[in-house]
């Protein structure tokens, strides 16, 4: 029996080891890559809410050189209107995923940055791009969800869409840290 | 049963499990290929399939460890299983592994191939050359945009936007803006009045327009289509002003540009793949690798264990069989040569079971029988002795020992020499069976004295051969019982009648002769003359003397011919003795008696056995009459474990001779010049009616020592009245 409870020990602090590893080697970000929400607000002009955000996107050394190679890169801005709960799960009042593309333009050696609403934007340099990127200006958003609601709370996460990627890159992207560019969760009160 | 149909659900709960994990694998091979619906699956299927891996991992660990666990413990079928499992193991490894190589270099050499570099350098040249045609294009829009810059030179910001839209109509471009130096939008016309938003440069064009005062460059735009942007400064202007001109590249061309752009993009995502698409595909069928040697492994296990169980079940069965357990039943196994074998060995059980039970009674029946003939012969008073052919002791009951005076135990698988150099008294009766058995008659019998401890003993002798079950001669038997108490009761019996008569006829004519006698004295005295009177008185004296003696004898006669009524009670043997002893310690000078201290009351006649120990003692008394140093020594005994008392009347006489030993207890044998010879017949007759028995044994260096055992009589015998009534 003490053999017994001693290899299956061993079994689960290795099985630990290993999870321990990946997940360091998924959490750790190379050099300042990342994605950073700066600012948020939600806005009323007369009985329409609009969403305005400045969002920081410095790409990686991977993601630089997919997207330079060809690769198209999807960002996904999740913005959520929620109502905090005690001693329960938040309650979503409101979600708008937001979708952005970033492509390399050979032949024009321009950046291409294509919004949700599918407008074209092109920008001579990556710097521009990502700037633009990051810029979110007077998103309109449903009124009837949010209005005459209190103690609600606006959320973005923003992050590079892994599953968007190539097939072959998925298993490499999903266990290489340079792949993982999201944000932090950046909530603020709205009214 | 109930285990069978659990297992086979476990099995068909374990089968359908890996045909879902072999389901996944397959989706996930098909999600690699590029045009697959399944390509976006593709993620959770390789998560499905390598938590799929590792829970047939951690099947195998517990298999594994389950086999080490067995092996520690030296468990039935452990062995056999390791090496099952391990021949599995490598007849499926290796060529899955060789195959898992083969493929992966293949898979290799066919992403390298379609990369080609002869298609890279054409790749690149193409989109060279897309970018040349380009340049003519971007040359003459830089020439038309400056000249139409020239024309706004000096143009107030009031008739800037009159002064564009002429200029768009006559130049080739679709949109004109004039800008500030902030980048902010002074004028602008399009050919399309839709449009009311002109497009903007981006802040690095401007800054790089502020700092060479012209920019031009090609830029996709909607519907796949081409533009090229111009921007120059307008000289002369105040404040300065920037003219931004974009021309519509033809539908045509751009097609043709975007198809090598497409095309070139494409490539170049591919070649950058590569290492990627590798790495998927190595993965892929590493998975698919672990996947296969992981379900052969845990297939192993289970041929294994199915292989081997009724060979563990055969082993334990010999186990319990070697063990003495020939009920133990095996499961009936699988209907092939195991299943087979593990019949025949219930089936062989089965009848050894039964043949054992049969030995086991007939070894009972034999063992009860021999207990019965044991006890037979044991409380027989026949002596029996057997031997085998070659005349070696095999049996030798009580009865033998007793009537021959020696424990034959240890004389058993002695031959009959043997036995007679080892007991040198038995060597006239081993002598006379010897030579009796080998006179070759079938049976025979026949009777034979000899001496055994100074007494004559008359045997009668019965031999027969012995016979197996098979009717072959086994050995040989001897019957004997000791008829001397026979002879001697016959012999008793007859005398018994003999003086009986003789009292009888000779006492009636005593009286008179007697009356006569002491008449004839009495009448005649005083009548004769003194020498007559004196002739006659001695004479009648004589008579009268001689008379009596003879009524004397015929007394003794009669009393041993019919003896008084026996009558025993319970009498103290050691005080009888003392109180005799006192009669003769003035008579006798050295009389010595030892006592025991722990003697018990015996059943007796006290009358009778007062008489024998008189007698005794008187016989003794008379032994040593004419010797100063004479001596009478009297012991008494208690021997527990015969339940007997032993009492010894011993003197320093001149003792009995040694031809006299064997009959001095017959009547009318004396040594005595008076003796009538009854005395110690008398004596051995009342011991007898005790049921005890008296022997002579010559003293060294003289005298003779009398020695009697009496019975000592438990509660059993006291209440049933004593085996001497």
């Amino acid at each position: 029996m003490p053999h017994k409870n001693l290899s299956r020990l061993s079994l689960v602090l290795l099985s630990a080891a290993v999870l321990g590893v990946i997940l360091f080697l998924v959490t750790l970000n190379s050099s300042s890559a990342g994605i950073a929400v700066k600012t948020a607000r939600i806005h009323q002009n007369s009985d329409a809410f609009f969403l305005t955000a400045r969002i920081h996107y410095q790409l990686s050394k991977e993601a630089h050189s997919a997207l330079k190679n060809g690769i198209t890169l999807n960002f996904t801005v999740n913005v959520s209107v929620i109502e905090p709960r005690p001693w329960l799960p938040n309650k979503v009042h409101l979600t708008l995923p937001l979708t952005y593309q970033l492509k390399y333009h050979t032949l024009a050696k321009a950046f291409q940055l294509t919004d949700m609403r599918q407008q074209q934007y092109n920008f001579s340099r990556l710097e521009p791009a990502l700037h633009a990127l990051g810029i979110l200006k007077d998103i309109s958003l449903h009124a009837s969800l949010i209005q005459n609601k209190k103690n609600l709370q606006g959320r973005i996460k923003v992050a590079l869409d892994i599953e968007a990627l190539p097939l072959p890159m998925r298993p490499m992207a999903y266990i290489s840290p340079g792949w993982h560019l999201r944000s932090n969760t950046y909530l603020w009160p709205i009214h | 049963m109930a285990n069978t149909l659990i297992k086979k659900k476990n099995h068909l709960i374990t089968a359908g499990l890996l045909l879902s994990f072999f389901i996944s694998f397959y989706l996930m091979s098909h999600a690699t290929q590029a045009s697959s619906r399944f390509n976006e699956l593709f993620t959770s299927l390789l998560l499905v399939n390598i938590l799929a891996t590792a829970f047939l991992f951690g099947l195998l660990i517990k298999n594994v460890l389950w086999l080490r666990q067995q092996f520690k413990k030296k468990v039935i079928g452990s062995r056999i299983t390791l090496k099952v499992v391990l021949l599995f193991f490598a007849i499926s490894s290796i060529p899955t592994a060789v195959v898992f190589y083969f493929s992966n270099q293949l898979l290799h050499q066919s992403v390298d191939s379609w990369l080609d570099v002869h298609i890279d350098e054409a790749m690149q040249n193409s989109l060279t050359l897309s970018q040349r045609s380009f340049d003519n294009k971007t040359r003459s829009a830089m020439r038309e945009t400056r000249q139409l810059a020239e024309v706004l030179e000096n143009e107030s910001d009031i008739f800037l936007s009159l002064t564009l839209a002429r200029l768009r109509e006559v130049s080739s471009a679709a949109e004109l803006t004039a800008f500030s130096k902030q980048g902010r939008i002074i004028a602008s016309t399009n050919v399309d009045p839709g449009v009311l938003i002109p497009s903007t440069p981006d802040d690095a064009i401007l800054l790089l327009l502020r700092q060479s005062g012209e920019f031009i460059g090609i830029e996709p735009s909607d519907n796949d289509n081409i533009i090229i942007r111009a921007l120059v400064e307008i000289k002369a202007s105040n404040p300065k002003r920037y003219l931004q001109a974009i021309y519509p590249v033809q539908e045509g061309f751009s097609e043709l540009a975007n198809t090598v752009e497409n095309a070139y993009t494409a490539y170049q995502e591919f070649n950058f793949l590569r290492q990627s698409l590798k790495f998927s595909f190595t993965l892929t069928l590493f998975l698919i690798l672990i996947f296969t040697l992981l379900i052969a492994s845990w297939a192993a296990f289970v041929f294994a264990r199915e292989l081997v169980e009724p060979v563990r079940q055969l082993v334990k069965g010999t186990k319990a069989v070697a063990a003495g357990d020939y009920e133990n039943k095996l499961p009936v196994g699988p209907h092939d040569e195991l299943g087979f074998l593990v019949n025949s060995f219930n089936e062989m059980t089965s009848k050894i079971s039964a043949t054992r039970l049969t030995a086991r009674n007939a070894q009972r029946d034999a063992e009860n029988q021999h207990a019965y003939l044991a006890t037979i012969l044991r409380h027989l008073s026949n002596g029996v002795l057997g031997f085998d052919l070659s005349f070696r002791l095999m049996t030798a009951n009580q009865g033998a020992n007793q009537i021959l005076g020696q424990d034959l135990a240890p004389c058993i698988n002695l031959s009959i020499e043997a036995l007679s150099l080892k007991h040198p008294n038995l060597e006239k009766f081993c002598l006379f069976i010897n030579q009796s058995f080998a006179a070759k008659e079938p049976e025979w019998q026949h009777e034979f004295t000899f001496q055994i401890q100074q007494q004559k003993r008359t045997l009668l002798l019965k031999g027969a051969p012995l016979f197996a079950a098979d009717d072959s001669q086994s050995g040989y038997i001897l019957i004997f019982d000791d008829v001397t108490p026979i002879i001697q009761s016959q012999r008793n019996a007859a005398w018994s009648e003999v003086a009986q008569r003789l009292a009888h006829e000779i006492k009636n004519p005593l009286t008179p002769i007697q009356l006569s006698a002491e008449r004839l004295q009495r009448k005649l005295h005083g009548q004769l003359d003194a020498a007559s009177d004196q002739l006659l008185k001695k004479s009648t004296n004589t008579i009268i003397h001689q008379v009596s003696a003879m009524k004397s004898m015929v007394d003794d006669f009669s009393n041993f011919a019919k003896p008084a009524k026996f009558s025993p009670k319970r009498i103290a043997i050691g005080e009888l003795i003392e109180e005799i002893s006192l009669l003769y310690q003035g008579q006798i000078k050295r009389l010595n008696t030892h006592l025991d201290l722990n003697l018990p009351t015996i059943f007796a006649d006290p009358i009778r056995l007062r008489q024998v120990l008189i007698n005794l003692i008187k016989n003794a008394q008379e032994a040593i009459i004419d010797k100063d140093s004479g001596c009478i020594d009297i012991s008494i005994n208690y021997l527990p474990d015969k339940q007997s008392i032993k009492i010894c009347i011993a003197d320093n006489g001149p003792g009995v001779d040694n031809s006299e030993l064997e009959h001095i207890f017959e009547p009318y044998v004396t040594s005595k010049v008076h003796g009538t010879g009854l005395g110690l017949a008398i004596v051995k007759k009342i011991i007898d009616e005790h049921g005890g028995t008296i022997s002579i044994e010559p003293v060294q260096p003289q005298g003779a020592n009398f020695t009697i055992h009496l019975p000592v009589l438990t509660n059993k015998t006291q209440q049933t009245g004593g085996s001497i009534l």
